[in-house]
């Protein structure tokens, strides 16, 4: 468990990063917003980012995430 | 019959992001989520069809909720994703609904395909290559979790979904998350479009060292 969240919180860390990179260093780095703006600009780009944020909804709040039977001891 | 089919010019990026809809949609499959499955690669063979042009164009244009609209369909989706039960019939319905009104609104925008390379300046290819590096460590890292936690040992290597699901079952925790959500998706909603006007006015940046390009 711990190799797991420490990785998830590397990639959180590395998130944040990119945030502040872009904020604070516009000269050298877009921020997400500009990228999101360049990228959205292609259906196929737009339609694929918009299912997987429904998805992210989908699965966490609706759909089963977790099978109470898997991986038991 | 073939003289009216518009075929729309196939680029790379392109069918990359239906690459990663159809990698997506079958990883879905094979986990055994068929629902989840199935939208990703309904969208798929959507963009599919729409590149050879069997799809018809929309002939409304881009259509945009009022604020009024939206301000009602979030708010209806917050209540009852804050109100109903973790995994119940509204939180279903409400994010079926969302979705379907999402995508009636991000679908029918035209396509600003056009000065792809011009648009995408040293500082935006630095900070694209870095985003989509991140990206892809998180898909790698959650797929390795998946399968160590599926092979090897659940408890001891679990996916994001199994250390996310305590926080997600306490109330304050769920009503953060939904709140997420729907922010998060407005916000792309509006990205997409902000998008399109500008570039159509002529300008791809807002960074004032880029100009207008």
């Amino acid at each position: 468990m711990i190799l797991s969240s420490l990785g998830f919180l590397v990639e959180a860390a590395a998130v944040v990063t990119l945030v502040i990179l872009g904020e604070r260093d516009r000269d050298r780095f877009a921020t997400l917003g500009e990228i999101l703006d360049r990228v959205m600009a292609t259906r196929a780009a737009r339609i694929c980012i918009l299912t997987f944020w429904w998805w992210l909804g989908w699965h966490f709040l609706f759909a089963q995430t977790v099978d109470p039977g898997a991986g038991a001891p | 019959m073939s003289e009216k089919v518009a075929r729309r010019r196939i680029s790379w990026p392109t069918a990359a992001w239906i690459t990663i809809l159809l990698l997506t949609g079958g990883f879905q499959i094979y986990r055994g989520a068929p629902v989840d499955g199935g939208v990703f690669l309904a969208m798929a063979v959507a963009l599919i069809l729409d590149l050879t042009g069997i799809l018809p164009a929309p002939r409304t244009g881009e259509w945009r909720p009022s604020r009024i609209i939206l301000i009602c369909v979030l708010g209806a989706a917050a209540l009852v994703l804050a109100l109903t039960p973790r995994h119940g019939i509204g939180d279903g319905v409400a994010i079926a609904v969302s979705g379907i009104l999402v995508f009636l609104v991000a679908w029918p925008q035209h396509d600003i395909d056009a000065t792809g390379g011009s648009a995408w300046t040293p500082r935006m290819r630095r900070a694209a290559t870095l985003w989509a590096s991140v990206g892809i460590a998180v898909c790698l890292w959650e797929l390795t979790m998946y399968f160590l936690g599926t092979y090897v040992d659940r408890y001891g290597f679990p996916a994001l979904s199994d250390l996310l699901n305590p926080l997600l079952d306490n109330p304050i925790g769920r009503i953060l998350f939904a709140a997420a959500w729907l922010v998060g998706g407005v916000a792309l909603m509006r990205r997409g479009h902000g998008n399109a006007r500008l570039l159509e006015r002529g300008g791809a940046s807002r960074h004032p060292s880029e100009g207008i390009k």
